[in-house]
Order: structure tokens, then C-alpha cells, then sequence
């Protein structure tokens, strides 16, 4: 299981040395928007998986699944960023792991895994609704999109208030 | 050489010393109390040269030079079976201690202090004495090349390099020693050797952290195998039902083979106490023996970690307060030498852990007099506690003092906390005390912590596991049986547990947390209907157990129980207060743990208690006791202005009528209720309340047109109580204290919140409308007042009482000191029977037993008593509700000389004089 996580971590350290510059990106949709989670904090990305909800939670917390053995907190980001739209029929997960808190993050669609330029990078504009700014870090800036980078840390903070 | 010593093998030898020096510290402290044993003082030489021998190979000189002089110290007592003295054998432990700081300062410099060379030759030159008076001339250590240098600091420190050359392993000795060593020493080295191989070989040492996933994946293989079991029962294949059962059984196996590798003998802890004990002893100058039984059971290493200071504290505190110095205890006949044992086992899942003393026990006025000067309760609650509530007040925070801070105790952290840390780890404590007998604390431990016993239910569709340990009994109530029904008070729905009103709580109105308003849920079907819900009116309680009394969860089904393994949650659940933990199940699904004590909070549970603790000036922390158990009222309002209450013990159902359905018969009036006739009591007309004009009562009746009525049972019959409106349900710490003005029907007063509430003897009530001569309204004859009102003069009479509801306890015991009579308390049958059997012959005059108390009913409790020669003849009276005409004749028959009727206490007062004037007329 971290097998895939050391290796990640290793390309990405040479890629680092290779290029100061650039950081990698596991990114998904949301409701049709694009977000990207630097691809350390991710652990792995996995199917639907059975949720046990937890009654009294917060909406965005759908519940707990069991990610071979370890259990793992399933946020809705769809809830979490207030929006409207009816969700999909299934989820996806990505997994990311925090100060030893494995938190999966239920999104609609996952995308490639790209490396970017920091002469890309953007602050988030204020303009951007608070909802979901307070969990970005900043925007990247590519071919015919805008990527939102969101910081799972941001998310942990608001989990734990 | 440098290639041996590498980090392992240091980490090795200093693992391998504390082992060693426990060991030897064990051995000093037995050979303390069997003056001569040549195979201990064999085996503790033995040890120090194995130590000495590694020191010198890691060229750690000092703890060389020590040990050499320790041993050279002992052989003469090896050759020779002289009694040892203390003087000798306390030179020893000084060594040894020494030892043991160089070992720690060598280990982790930063966090111990090095030793410094003076007092290391202090000691070593104050054992060299000792054992020159002791053996006199024949003393070989000061023929002894090495041992005579010790009188310069320098060779101390400089000589034992030259050692260190020629000794290649840590069973060796040095050659010149050797040479020195009578041939005995030679001999000695040929048997050990050996040994110590053996010994290497049947066992390693392994990291915690590797024993710590091993438990871990075996945790995960039990899950596999849970599936594999699931997947496979739903299979018609046969080798896969075989196979899968094989690995059940290899499992099963494997998971107590692995659970057992992190279990370490108490005794690991216990024999360190030895040594304690004999230092506590020789600093207060007693002389306390200490015996230790089972240290060979076995706890689960971290729970071994957990336990190690609540038991030195308790010792501590043995040694210092509880044993007395000798010539108290010659004065009393005791023998000067006190005793403490500690004994532990096993027993069901738990380990049992015992520690008695035999000194003066606890000071219950003493005890009282701190508890009420630090503010811990109120001097009024004072006077009301049994001898065990008061001994509980030492586990109160803030009880302990730190006004005399010694060595030895009284450092401000007190009995709370042994009971929080034990309470911590899933464990109890238990006290017991009798004066100058001595006290006896148990402590129960969980075996392990890892792997929790869980009943799983089901609520709405998810499963949920609660441990078991708070977890006292399962009711199923069936619905179709009448007069087991859930009932609703105010519209929280509430369970008669064998006589007492169990407090539900509904998940549902936990997790969905509806805003309900009591006046609109009240006694409605709406809300019997919410909870019958889906399992066709029958529903299913756990009764749980929590600090403040038990209380009762409703969940739909319930499933199984389960050995779970507890995965901690992220820490921001934790805030809703109600899971303590996930598991996962054997299907692969996860499963939430409740947090009892936090859906209790949750639920209100504590909260009025709270409440009430803070008006008392009290410290909410008071603990589980029954004894603090606060009292509740049923609260409603009448004519007058005021609130009226009734102790909700005697409430069977509350329920309202309409007032079309109220019926006159004669000078009653009734109504039908539960196909029976109901003869309704207004209160308002017995007390004789004119209506004045108050707001609530009658616009609010007349708009319903309902009659509120507080049905309570009477003799077997059950008797409606009419009044205004039912207010709530209110929990009070107060005492009942009479009226100034004498009045029938009422018993007094009493504060609850910052209200004064008028107390209703309501069972009087019914008897003054009911009673002969006197139909509705009420003025009742004199002479019953009479008779309780004016103090007998009889003889005090020690009376034994078993009563099992707190407020007939409160009021009877009141009764009853106030007669001048002697009470001795006990929660049920089985109790008062232990009690008894304790006693010695005319410890008690008259026995006052409850005839329905939980574990052992009073029946049965008389029965006991009349088989049982030695206590046969003390009189038996029954005080009970229970007054149908075959309970009576069965209590007769079992022996009761009396069978009255609870809450008269006129009755009581002249059945108790009966028996004393019987008593003094035999005596």
C-alpha cells in the first residue's frame, strides 16, 4: 500500500531536482470544475467504496470507509463548497493522508496527473467565492482551463474547526 | 574489542542489567525475611557477577568496582549460614541502587544526572564496614588486591581498565580475581555457565513496536477471516466451508498466541513494591510485612505500565495512613508488625487486583470533617451518608491534602486520581474499610485494551458496537403485556425496571436531535408510535451504566455480540461527543462505537445532576457512588401558589383524563382506566386548597378539558392523584425537613433548584380519603400523629435495614436515628446476608428488610436468616409496598414477626418498640 506512495515521492523528488519550478497535480472535477491536490498529499485514488455514515456529522462528512483495514473519513467536496447541483451516482476517492488522518475526498471525475510551471501560478482572485477560496491555495493557468489548487490542509483546519 | 561493542549490544546489556537488578532487589528483599538461605544468596551473587562481568567488558569501571565489592561482600555469607543483618542487607540495596543510576546515567545522559564519584565510595566504603562487623576477621575483602585501593578516589576509577584486557565475555571473571577467590568461586563459575546459555536460548528479546504490528495485523487477518467465514456460509461449497473453518480455528489461535506475547506477569510491577514497602518502612519507623499472591498473573504490557503508579500510591498510602507505628498497635493489641497483602488474579476478562492492610482503617469523622471544610459536600448531606458514601468522598478531587507534604504522601494528588488513571484503562476500584481492622482496595483491570468485547446493535439501518463494560442488562419489553410497557413522563419515554424508572434515551433523539416540546409530546401516541416503530411495538433496551445511574438505549434490534478491534476516529469527531472509536466489521463495513458517557451528556442525562451540584456548592466529579444518587421529584402544581412534589419512585404512570370521562360513584369520583376503575384523589380537595386566582391552572384546564392525574399504587390498587398540572421531573440532593406546622398528608419540605417544594406523603393521603370513617375530606384523626409524634423512651436497638430505593432509605433512616436506633444500610438482600454473616452475635437487634430489592428479595433474604442458627432469632420486619393479603401471609411464613406497609412511620416506630420491649424482657 505505500509501495506506490515511495515511488511517487521518489519521481517526484527527482523531478524536483530536475525542475525547481514545477510541482505535479493529481486533479479532478467537481461539478464540472477542475481542481488539483499536489500530488504528495495524495495517498491513492480508489473507486466508490462502501460508506458508513456517522449520524450527527457535519453534511460534508458523507461517513467512514474502510480502505483495506484502516478507516478513512469520506468529505463530500461538493458539499463542502456549498454547491448546488445534484450529485453523481458515484463517487470517486482520493485519498490523502494528514498527521496520520486519512481523509478521502469524494469527487465526480478524475483527471491526469500534470506537472506545472510556477510561472503559471496565480493567487486565487478575490472575486472567487469564499466557499471554496478558503480551501486554495491558488490557480495554475493552463491550455484552455483554469486548474484551482486546492490545500487538503485547509480542509483538515475546518474539520477540526 | 570495538567490534562487540556496538549500540545493540550496549542496549542489550542495559536491558539485561535492569532485568538483573529487579532481580536481585527481589532476592535482597526475601532474604530480609528468611534471615538464612544459601540457594538466594547463590543465585544473588551470581547476578551481581553477571553484571559485573558485562560492566567490565563495556569498560563501565565504576559499576565493575561495585559489583566486585558486592560480591566480595557476600561470599562469606555463601560459605557460612549466619543470620544476615539488616544493616548488612540495606548496605546491599544502596549498591544496588547505585548501580542502577550509573546504569541510567550511562543509557540516556541527558535525562539522569551522573553520579558522582563521592558517593559511590561513600557507599561502597559503608558496605565494606558493614560487612567487616559483620564477619569479622574472616573477611577476605580486605585481603583483596582491588578492594583495598578503594580508600583512593583515583585507583577507583583508573584501576579497573587494567581489568578490562583480559575479560572477553560477561561471564568471565577477571583473572585476578579470580586468582584471589577461594576455589568456591571457581567451582560457582563452572555450574553457571551453562545456564546462562540455556537461557539465551529459550528466549529473545523483541521491540514493542514489532509486537505492536504484529497485534495490528492480526487485527486485520481476523477481519479477512470474518469474511471469508460470511463469504463462505453463503456457498454450497464444501471445501470452502472446511477451509474457511480451518482458518477460523488458525486465527483464533494465532490471535491469543500474539495477544499473549505482549502479556507480562504482574509480578514485574509487583516485586518492585517490595523494595518500597521495606524503605517506606524503615523512613516511618513501622514495621510492615508485605505478601504478594499471584504475580504471576498476567496483564496486557501498556495496562502493566498503567496500573504501576495508582498501586504504588495505594501502597504509599497503606503504609502511611492506614498501618499504625508499633506501640499503637501493641496498645491495641495487635501485632506491632503490620500486614499488607496484595493478590491478584484472574477473573472473567478481568484481572483482580486486592490490597489490603491490617492497619486502622479509614476515619469516617475525619474524613467527613475534610470533606466538608474543603467544601466537598454540604455538612447537611454529611449526616445523611453511610460509612461506605463517606469512605467514597477520598476518591472526590480535590479530597486529598497537600498540607503535609513528606516523602511519603500527601503531595496533593490523591485517591482521584488512581481512580481517574484506573478508570482511564476501562478498570474500577472498590473500597472497603472497617476500623482498626483495615482497608481493602480492588482494582479491576481489563486484560487487554487492543480487543474490546462490543454488542452490536442496530438503529435505522446502521450498526453500532458498545462495549460492554458499561453494559448492565438487555430488556426486551413486549408491549402486548400490559404492565411491562415503556410509559412517558413529560414525553421522554421512561422503563420500570424492577420497580425503578429507568431514564430512556432514543438514538433517534440523539442523532436526529428534533427540537421536541415536552407540552405538545406529552403522554401523546404520537411519540409511543416514534418509538415502537419498527419492530412492531416491541422494543429493545441496553441498560447502561453511568456515573450517575443507568439509563436506558433504545435500539431496533440487537445483533450480536463481537470481539472488536478499536480503531481510533479522526479527532475532529470527537466533538460530537457520542462515538468513542470505529471498528470494522466482518463483512468489511465500518461500524461507530457509542461513547456511553457521551451520549448520557448528550442526552441530559448529567446535566440536571450538574446543575444541581453547583447550587450545593458541590464538586460535580463525585463520583459513582449510589450513595450520592440524588433524589427524584415529580413536581405539580395545586390551588395554592407553590410547587407540590411526590417522590418519583412512587409514580406508576402518568396519564391525563378528559373531563367527560370522569364518573361519581357514591362520594367518588372515578374513571375507567385500563378496564378497571380508577377512584381519583383530588389533592386540592383534601388539602382543602381553595382556588385563588392564579394564572396557570385553570384557563389551561378548561381549554383541554383534561384532568392531569399521577396514577400511584397503593396495596396493590392503584389510586389516580388529581391536580392541577404536572410540572417536571426535578433532582434534588436536599433532604426532606418537616414542616413547622404538622399537617396530614404532607411530609415536609424540601429545596430543589432554589425553590422550597412542599413534600406530599401521598400514600397517607390515600389512606386519610380512603380510610375508614373519613371519606374525602380529610381531617385526620389525631392520635396517629400522636403516637409518632411524642420520642419513646426504648432502648437504642441496632437495627440492620435492606432497602433498595434511596428515599424510603433517606426517610426510614431518618425515622429511625431519630428514635435514638442504630442503622446499618444495605442495598438488597444479598447485602444485608453479607453483612450479617460478618457480624458477631449481637451486632444487631432487629432486622427491617424491603421485600422487593433486586439480587435478593426479602422472601428469600428471611429465609436465609431462619436457616442460619446464629442469627435466627433476631426479629424480622417487612417494610414494603407490596401489602396484597398472600404477600402478607408469605412473609408471615418466612418469618417476618412484622409486615408493614412503607411510609408509616407510626406503625414502624410501634412495631419497633414492640421488639425492643421484647428484647430487653428476654435479655
Amino acid at each position: 500500500m505505500s509501495e506506490p506512495l515511495l515511488s511517487k515521492g521518489k519521481k517526484e523528488e527527482q523531478s524536483a531536482e530536475l525542475n525547481r519550478n514545477s510541482s505535479q497535480f493529481t486533479t479532478f472535477i467537481v461539478s464540472g470544475r477542475l481542481y488539483g491536490i499536489d500530488v504528495q498529499s495524495v495517498q491513492e485514488v480508489t473507486k466508490s467504496l462502501l460508506i458508513t455514515s456517522v449520524p450527527l456529522a457535519p453534511n460534508y462528512i458523507h461517513g467512514l470507509i474502510n480502505l483495506r483495514g484502516q478507516i478513512a473519513t469520506a468529505v463530500s467536496l461538493r458539499e463542502l463548497f456549498e454547491l448546488k447541483d445534484p450529485p453523481p451516482s458515484e463517487f470517486m476517492n482520493v485519498v490523502c493522508r494528514l498527521d496520520g488522518v486519512l481523509i478521502s475526498l469524494l469527487v465526480d471525475q478524475i483527471g491526469d496527473v500534470i506537472e506545472l510551471n510556477q510561472s503559471s501560478f496565480e493567487p486565487t482572485p478575490d472575486t472567487v467565492s469564499v466557499k471554496v477560496a478558503r480551501f486554495m491555495d491558488g490557480i495554475y493557468k493552463i491550455p484552455g482551463q483554469l486548474l484551482s489548487i486546492i490545500d487538503v490542509n485547509k480542509i483538515l483546519e475546518v474539520l477540526n474547526h | 574489542m570495538s567490534d562487540i561493542i556496538t549500540k545493540e549490544s550496549f542496549q542489550e546489556f542495559y536491558s539485561e542489567c535492569d532485568e538483573i537488578v529487579s532481580r536481585v532487589a527481589q532476592h535482597l528483599n526475601s532474604m530480609d525475611s528468611h534471615k538464612e538461605n544459601s540457594s538466594l544468596i547463590d543465585s544473588l551473587y551470581r547476578d551481581i557477577h553477571t553484571i559485573k562481568g558485562s560492566a567490565q567488558l563495556f569498560n563501565l569501571s565504576e559499576i565493575a568496582q561495585i559489583t566486585h565489592v558486592m560480591e566480595a561482600a557476600l561470599e562469606p555469607a555463601r560459605r557460612k549460614t549466619i543470620p544476615l543483618e539488616t544493616d548488612w542487607v540495606d548496605c546491599l540495596f544502596a549498591c544496588l541502587d547505585l548501580i542502577d543510576k550509573l546504569i541510567k546515567a550511562e543509557r540516556e545522559p541527558k535525562q539522569h544526572p551522573k553520579v558522582d564519584l563521592r558517593t559511590i565510595q561513600l557507599t561502597v566504603s559503608r558496605l565494606i564496614d558493614s560487612a567487616t562487623r559483620h564477619f569479622g576477621s574472616d573477611l577476605f575483602i580486605l585481603r583483596d588486591p582491588h578492594i583495598a585501593l578503594e580508600h583512593t578516589g583515583q585507583q577507583l576509577m583508573t584501576e579497573p581498565a587494567t581489568n578490562q584486557k583480559s575479560s572477553s565475555g560477561p561471564t568471565e571473571d577477571t583473572p585476578e580475581n579470580r586468582a584471589s577467590d577461594s576455589s568456591s568461586l571457581q567451582s560457582f563459575h563452572k555450574d553457571e555457565a551453562p545456564t546462562a546459555t540455556q537461557e539465551s536460548l529459550s528466549t529473545i528479546r523483541v521491540q514493542v513496536s514489532l509486537l505492536d504490528r504484529l497485534m495490528n495485523l492480526v487485527g486485520e487477518m481476523v477481519l479477512v477471516r470474518n469474511q471469508v467465514i460470511q463469504y463462505s456460509q453463503n456457498h454450497e461449497d464444501f471445501l470452502l466451508i472446511n477451509l474457511s473453518q480451518k482458518l477460523d480455528l488458525v486465527t483464533s489461535e494465532l490471535q491469543e498466541e500474539v495477544m499473549q506475547t505482549r502479556m507480562q506477569p504482574i509480578g514485574s510491577i509487583l516485586s518492585k513494591l517490595n523494595r518500597f514497602v521495606r524503605d517506606l518502612a524503615r523512613d516511618l519507623s513501622k514495621q510492615i510485612d508485605l505478601s504478594i499472591e499471584g504475580a504471576e498473573t498476567e496483564l496486557d504490557k501498556t495496562l502493566i505500565e498503567a496500573i504501576k503508579d495508582p498501586l504504588t500510591h495505594i501502597i504509599r498510602n497503606a503504609c502511611d495512613h492506614g498501618i499504625e507505628d508499633p506501640e499503637t498497635r501493641r496498645a491495641i493489641s495487635k501485632s506491632p508488625q503490620g500486614r499488607i497483602s496484595i493478590s491478584s488474579q484472574q477473573e472473567s476478562g478481568q484481572v483482580v487486583i486486592e490490597i489490603m492492610d491490617d492497619g486502622r482503617g479509614l476515619d469516617s469523622k475525619k474524613i467527613l470533617e475534610k470533606a466538608i471544610e474543603r467544601k466537598l459536600i454540604s455538612q447537611e448531606t454529611s449526616t445523611q451518608l453511610t460509612e461506605r458514601e463517606i469512605n467514597e468522598l477520598i476518591f472526590t478531587p480535590g479530597f486529598s491534602t497537600a498540607k503535609k507534604v513528606s516523602a511519603v504522601s500527601g503531595r496533593g494528588v490523591g485517591m482521584d486520581v488512581v481512580k481517574t488513571n484506573i478508570e482511564k484503562i476501562g478498570g474500577t476500584v472498590d473500597l472497603k474499610s472497617e476500623p482498626n481492622q483495615g482497608t481493602c482496595i480492588r482494582l479491576k483491570i481489563p486484560l487487554t485494551l487492543a480487543i474490546v468485547p462490543a454488542l452490536i446493535a442496530r438503529y435505522h439501518g446502521n450498526r453500532f458496537a458498545i462495549p460492554q463494560i458499561k453494559l448492565l442488562e438487555l430488556v426486551r419489553v413486549d408491549s402486548s403485556e400490559n404492565h411491562h410497557k415503556l410509559e412517558f413522563l413529560q414525553g421522554k419515554p421512561v422503563f420500570r425496571l424492577r420497580g425503578n424508572l429507568l431514564p430512556l434515551v432514543s438514538l433517534d433523539e440523539i442523532i436526529v436531535k428534533k427540537s421536541t416540546n415536552p407540552s405538545t409530546t406529552q403522554l401523546g401516541p404520537s411519540s409511543k408510535e416514534k418509538l415502537g416503530g419498527q419492530s412492531e411495538n416491541n422494543v429493545n433496551i441496553i441498560v447502561l451504566a453511568t456515573d450517575s445511574g443507568p439509563f436506558g438505549l433504545i435500539v431496533d434490534e440487537i445483533l450480536d455480540t463481537a470481539d472488536i478491534v478499536v480503531k481510533p476516529l479522526a479527532n475532529f469527531f470527537k466533538k460530537l461527543m457520542i462515538y468513542s472509536g470505529a471498528t470494522i466489521m466482518g463483512d468489511g463495513s465500518v461500524s461507530l462505537i457509542l461513547d456511553i458517557l457521551g451520549i448520557a451528556a448528550k442526552s441530559n442525562l448529567n446535566q440536571s445532576r450538574t446543575r444541581k451540584l453547583e447550587l450545593g456548592g458541590m464538586d460535580s466529579h463525585r463520583g459513582a457512588s449510589p450513595l450520592f444518587q440524588p433524589q427524584e421529584m415529580l413536581s405539580f402544581s395545586l390551588n395554592i401558589p407553590g410547587n407540590f412534589t411526590i417522590p418519583l419512585c412512587l409514580v406508576q404512570r402518568l396519564e391525563e383524563f378528559p373531563e367527560t370521562e370522569i364518573e361519581i360513584s357514591g362520594q367518588h369520583r372515578i374513571v375507567q382506566y385500563r378496564n378497571a376503575v380508577l377512584p381519583l384523589i383530588d389533592l386540592n380537595q383534601v388539602f382543602d386548597f381553595q382556588l385563588t386566582e392564579t394564572k396557570e391552572s385553570t384557563p389551561e384546564n378548561s381549554e383541554s378539558n383534561k384532568v392531569p392525574v399521577i396514577v400511584i399504587q397503593k396495596r396493590n390498587r392503584l389510586y389516580g392523584v388529581v391536580v392541577n398540572r404536572i410540572i417536571d421531573i426535578l433532582v434534588t440532593d436536599h433532604e426532606i425537613e418537616e414542616a413547622i406546622q404538622e399537617t396530614p398528608g404532607i411530609l415536609g419540605n424540601m429545596i430543589i433548584g432554589q425553590e422550597v417544594s412542599v413534600v406530599v406523603d401521598i400514600l397517607r393521603v390515600v389512606d386519610l380519603v380512603t380510610g375508614p370513617g373519613e371519606t374525602k375530606r380529610g381531617h385526620p384523626s389525631k392520635e396517629v400523629l400522636q403516637k409518632s409524634g411524642h420520642p419513646t423512651q426504648l432502648r437504642p436497638l441496632k437495627i440492620l435495614f435492606a432497602e433498595d430505593t434511596l428515599f424510603f432509605v433517606k426517610q426510614v433512616t431518618k425515622i429511625l436515628t431519630s428514635q435514638g436506633h442504630q442503622v446499618t444500610h444495605a442495598i438488597d438482600g444479598e447485602e444485608a446476608l453479607k453483612i450479617l454473616e460478618s457480624s458477631r452475635p449481637g451486632d444487631f437487634d432487629l432486622i427491617i428488610s424491603d421485600i422487593e430489592m433486586p439480587k435478593m428479595n426479602g422472601f428469600q433474604l428471611a429465609q436465609k436468616i431462619k436457616a442460619n442458627s446464629e442469627f435466627s432469632d433476631i426479629p424480622m420486619i417487612a417494610l414494603t409496598t407490596r401489602m396484597r393479603e398472600a404477600d402478607i401471609e408469605q412473609g408471615k411464613l418466612v418469618g417476618f414477626t412484622q409486615y408493614l406497609e412503607k411510609l408509616k412511620s407510626d406503625q414502624l416506630i410501634q412495631a419497633i418498640q414492640e421488639v425492643s420491649h421484647e428484647r430487653t424482657a428476654t435479655q
